[in-house]
This record gives C-alpha cells, structure tokens and sequence, in this order.
C-alpha cells in the first residue's frame, strides 16, 4: 500500500491507489483499525493543569537524574524489581507508571528519529493516571505513524527520501 | 413531468458531448498540473517527478475497471492498464517496487508479552486492567455477574 501511494498535498491523508480506485488511510481509518481514542489533543495548559508543582516531577520520582532512557532501561527495571525482594519492590504507582511508558513509548508511539527513547513529556503526565489513560494517544499515535508514511517536511529532497526509506 | 417543465429543463442543460467534455476536463486537469509544478517548493521535492495534487476525489476506474486480471500479465502491465488520468500522480511507478519488501516499523508490539509476564497478578496489572476497561467498556472486561444482570 505505501508503495503504491499518491502524491498528494494531505498531510493527514495516505492516499494508495489499487486496481485504478483511490483508497484513503487517514485518522477515521485508523480509529477503526486499532479502537484508540483519537479525539481532539488537549491543549498545554489542560495537561499542565493535570501536573502538581508541589511534587518532584515525575521523571525525578521514576528515573532520577538520567536525562536519557529507552524502553528497554524501562523493562529492565521492572525485571529487577520482579527479583527484588518484597519489601524493597516499587509501589503499585511506580510499577503502573513504568509498564505505561512502555506500552506508549514502546508500542503505540514510536517516532522515527528517537528511537524508543522514553518521552519527558509523556512522563510527566503520569502525575494523574486516569488523566493518562484518557488522553487521546490514538491521535498521537496516528500523527507519529504518518510521519513515516509520507514525505519528512525537514528533507531536503523528501520524494527521494520517501523513496529510499521505503 | 409536465410540458412546461420538459421545456423548461430543456433550456437549463443544453445537450452535451462526451468525447469533448472528457477532453475538456483532461486539458484542465493537465493545466492544473503544469501551474502545480511550477511552484518552487514542489518542483525541489519532486524534481522529474509529476507534481503533488490535492486530495484525489473517489473518481472511478476508466472502462476495464473490471476486467479479469488474470489476463493481463505482469504488475506493470495490469497497473498501466487501470492507469486513472483524474488521479494525482504516484510516488512509485510499479516498475520501480523494490522486491525486499523493508519495514519500517518501531514499534515493538513483543513488549506487551513482556509486560504481562512481569506483571501478571500485581496489584499493578490489576489496577492497570480495570482503568482500561473503565475508559473503554470492552466486552472482554465484562464479568460474569455482570453478564447475567443484562
């Protein structure tokens, strides 16, 4: 299907051609396929407002000073904690925490340049869990995945490197 | 329909040709293009390339739409065949489909076995569990009480 796409000025919209017909893959698409919510994207403050400046940041509490972490420090640290003993295992908070940055940064969002980087901002979010597991990650998801359908804005020649990626 | 209406709808649409009606909208579609390509930001993309189109409208397949493909031979046979001259131009013409198919795929759907394994049971993966099933009201999380109430 990406090989047979059209050229087309959408940058929301992979338009694949079969048999003569265009087929559209845009966010409705999507919605139906993975069952996302793909709502509008809150804005900066409705998630700031979802923050507590009393507390650490979030990124403080799980990971301390590391400025850099891939999903996989992420799943490492929940091994060690299943070998820890009891007393000294994270709370139910930390270990949720942890297996969501996977599952968002491992499974459902994955950019094309930092690879399974764990995402500050994504983290900081898990300040309130329920506000978490509402947001509209399908959106988030979608945008990140047509990044890698369609040609990259920052490109030089982005036809051609369309091309050599796929 | 009344006499005053036929002669009526007569003097709205007047009788058209189809040759040159398909002929008109093909050259209007081919100016479209050549004013397209001749924008600096979409001639530096696409350089030999035909030019980025807007959204392509559901237009239909030319006559031979349905034809049996069986017949027509080789990929590029059958997509010059099917060729749609309404729709924008393609990224790849099917000569040039490379035959190792790459993926581009980050995500790493195996880390879900990973994190029922090291979960499973906790009270973590219990809480987990129960917000998803609040947020989206699967089936799957349906109990069995809940079952025979409805």
């Amino acid at each position: 299907m990406l090989a047979r796409q059209l050229l087309t000025k959408n940058k929301h919209e992979l338009w694949t051609v079969y048999g003569g017909f265009p087929l559209r893959f845009s966010l409705r698409e999507f919605q139906m396929t993975t069952g996302l919510i793909c709502d509008k994207l809150p804005s900066e403050s409705e998630v700031e407002d979802h923050h507590d400046p009393a507390y650490l940041s979030v990124w403080n509490r799980l990971f301390g000073a590391k400025s850099i972490v891939t999903v996989m420090d992420v799943i490492d640290m929940l091994r060690e904690d299943a070998k820890a003993e009891t007393r000294k295992r994270f709370s139910t908070w930390k270990k949720l925490s942890l297996a969501l940055v996977v599952l968002i940064d491992g499974v459902v969002v994955c950019s094309n340049r930092k690879q399974h980087r764990v995402t500050r901002d994504f983290v900081e979010m898990l300040h309130d869990i329920e506000f978490f597991l509402s947001y509209p990650w399908g959106r988030v998801s979608f945008e990140s995945t047509m990044e890698r359908f369609g040609p990259s804005a920052g490109e030089e020649d982005p036809i051609g490197e369309l091309k050599a990626r796929l | 329909m009344t006499k005053k209406k036929l002669s009526k709808s007569k003097t709205i649409s007047p009788p058209v040709v189809m040759k040159e009606e398909l002929k008109r909208r093909n050259s209007r579609a081919d100016a479209r293009r050549d004013t397209l390509a001749k924008s600096p930001a979409i001639a530096r993309g696409l350089r030999d390339e035909s030019p980025i189109s807007p959204s392509p409208a559901k237009t239909p397949a030319k006559s031979g739409g349905l034809r049996n493909e069986s017949k027509l031979g080789d990929e590029r046979s059958r997509d010059s065949e099917f060729t749609n001259p309404s729709l924008p131009c393609r990224l790849l013409h099917p000569a040039e489909f490379s035959d190792g198919g790459r993926l581009n795929i980050h995500s790493k759907p195996e880390y879900l076995g990973i994190l029922v394994e090291l979960l499973e049971g906790s009270e973590a993966w219990d809480e987990q569990v129960s917000s998803l099933c609040k947020t989206h009201s699967w089936d799957a999380c349906k109990t069995a009480s809940d079952e025979e109430q409805t």
